[in-house]
């Protein structure tokens, strides 16, 4: 079953960029760029990963904290940041974030990161 | 070779493609071209998006052969959506037949693979720029009765939806009614509507020209080209020229015609009747029949490929006796119209007739009735008395509220007409079967029919082969 992945960031370039990174390597993929078009997407279309940025109009720890609530480990939350110290990624952690990537990612660690974890996920996705 | 950036627009997309490796070579293409692009080997998801409204991509590419839906079904959820998304399906046969099927649907156009990807590239920047300049367009009115199409039965409000939804899309539209029922005033409200709402809308009925004239009326003339031809003309497709035309009584049209037709709607160019040079012309169609279109292309009377390009979607408007609910408003709308300063009212017994009448005329013929009972009432309320005959005539000393079908005077001329056809073509079947002792095959012979046909007459009338070996 091909992973599905929704990427939420309100950055265009940043955005366009993770998606088409994502894309070429054979996720399927959506985009949103703040929080409620992230939520009703997910509700619409079950994502298996989500991407979604720490800033944004709504917070992203926002987004982490209802998927988890309601999705539990059936959904693999990764947050963006270009912050890259020990407090933040407390933060992400408490608020049940999966991973922390640190801006810029490269698409290749990006691609890792994102297929290990459709792999985690694979035993648990319904057909 | 890749678009440089200040070539590129960038536009949503959206790739619904479930063969991974053609998915991820769009997906690489298109992100170099700077679009956001997104990816879903399923299309339920994206039908879910449809629904509820969160489906604002400007290109959408879509693969014919997907699993749990055809992509020509998708894109027919797209259509009736009402989504501004220009559609270009992915298809690996490379037949006539699916083209025009993907066309026929409302496809932006297709791609055969393998393509190249400059081929991608450039009609993704097409079919972006289109939907771009539709949503420009298209501004949002406000729903509301339209009051050229009267009437709050269930019909007529399916009608109206309808047309709230086709108006936006520059689809061509099959028109489908019986005579009277409004077809072109349809065609009007989807063009009022629509993104070509301030261009030119141009009516053409094409059963009401000489064939010798068609030609000169759609495509034009120059001075000198036949006898009578006195000035440079045109023609309705110039005259229409970035807005709508509507051709009434398409069946009408004569093969040859038909022919001509379909190249200018395939190249978009037309050339004058006795001309040399051509021209461009981007129109939108509407076409109206009151026949059975189909029946025509299978009895090889209207040309198949036409039939597909003007057929995109069919609307169907319904005839006055499916939609009786609407009788009152219709005929109070109409003694407004006609009834002068002090329009009269009409009485229960004489609604009571209009109600019990079968309409074959339709709404025409339901303005003429109210014309008719206007210029003949006596005193300010219409009675039975006051309406045509074969109408009001009807419940004339008569209890039941069905009338007896051997009264020739309760039924119109048309309907007498009709009938009357009906019992000579059925006498004449069973006299041509009785001779021809139950053969389908001799009697068509005799009948001078082709076989399909007259066994499908017989069919109609109810008359066994068999019944007649004897």
């Amino acid at each position: 079953m091909t992973p599905r992945v929704l990427v939420v960031d309100d950055d265009d370039g940043i955005r366009r960029a993770i998606a088409t990174a994502l894309g070429r390597s054979g996720f399927d993929v959506q985009t949103a760029n703040d929080g409620a078009p992230a939520l009703r997407l997910c509700e619409l279309t079950a994502p298996d990963i989500v991407v979604v940025d720490y800033n944004m109009p709504t917070a992203g720890l926002a987004v982490v904290r209802t998927l988890k609530q309601s999705h539990g480990p059936s959904i693999y939350v990764a947050v963006l940041t270009g912050d890259d110290d020990p407090e933040t990624r407390e933060l992400c952690r408490k608020a049940g974030a999966d991973a922390v990537l640190i801006k810029p990612i490269t698409p290749t660690e990006l691609r890792r990161v994102l297929t290990a974890a459709a792999l985690a996920l694979g035993a648990t996705h319904a057909a | 070779m890749s678009l440089s950036v200040a070539d590129v627009v960038p536009f949503k997309v959206m790739v619904v493609e479930d063969d991974e490796e053609v998915a991820r070579a769009v997906a690489r293409r298109l992100g170099a071209d700077h679009h956001e692009v997104e990816v879903s080997s399923d299309p339920m998801p994206i039908i879910a998006r449809l629904g509820a409204d969160l489906a604002d991509w400007d290109v959408v590419i879509l693969d014919v052969g997907l699993p749990n839906m055809s992509g020509l079904e998708v894109l027919r959820h797209f259509r009736e959506a009402g989504s501004l998304a220009s559609v270009i399906m992915l298809t690996g046969d490379s037949t006539a037949n699916t083209a025009a099927a993907c066309m026929r649907a409302g496809a932006f156009y297709y791609l055969t693979k393998p393509f190249e990807q400059f081929q991608l590239s450039s009609m993704v920047q097409s079919a972006g720029r289109y939907c771009r300049l539709r949503r420009q367009l298209v501004q949002h009115t406000a729903p509301g009765t339209d009051s050229m199409l009267i009437g709050q039965s269930a019909a007529m409000r399916k009608l109206r939806d309808a047309l709230a939804r086709l108006a936006e899309q520059d689809v061509p539209i099959l028109i489908q009614g019986e005579s009277g029922t409004g077809k072109e005033l349809v065609a009007r409200a989807l063009h009022d509507r629509g993104p070509r709402r301030k261009a030119r809308f141009v009516a053409l009925n094409c059963g009401a020209i000489p064939e010798s004239l068609i030609d000169s009326e759609l495509f034009g003339h120059t001075r000198g080209a036949f006898t009578g031809a006195t000035s440079d003309r045109p023609g309705v497709f110039v005259e229409a020229d970035g807005g709508t035309l509507f051709l009434d009584e398409i069946g009408d049209m004569p093969l040859a015609v038909q022919a001509r037709l379909l190249r200018v709607l395939q190249e978009g160019e037309v050339r004058p009747v006795g001309g040399s040079g051509t021209r461009a012309v981007e129109v939108r169609v509407i076409a109206a029949t009151h026949i059975d279109l189909q029946h025509a292309v299978n009895q090889q009377q209207f040309r198949q490929d036409l039939y597909y390009r003007l057929n995109v979607v069919t609307l169907r408007v319904p005839p006055l006796r499916e939609r009786l609910d609407d009788l009152p408003l219709l005929a109070a709308h109409f003694l407004k119209k006609h009834g002068g300063a002090q329009p009269p009212v009409i009485s229960a017994e004489a609604l009571e007739a209009l109600v019990e009448y079968s309409w074959p005329g339709n709404v025409r013929e339901l303005e003429n009735a109210v014309l008719h009972a206007v210029a003949l009432r006596r005193g300010q309320e219409i009675g039975p008395e006051s309406l045509p005959p074969h109408i009001g005539g009807r419940l004339r000393g008569n209890t039941s509220a069905i009338p007896s079908p051997d009264d020739e005077l309760a039924i119109s001329l048309t309907e007498a007409k009709r009938r009357a056809a009906s019992e000579f073509e059925k006498r004449y079947l069973t006299k041509v079967m009785e001779k021809a002792k139950g053969s389908v095959s001799e009697g068509a012979r005799l009948a001078g029919l082709d076989r399909t046909n007259f066994r499908r007459l017989l069919q109609r009338h109810g008359l066994d082969p068999a019944s007649f070996k004897s």
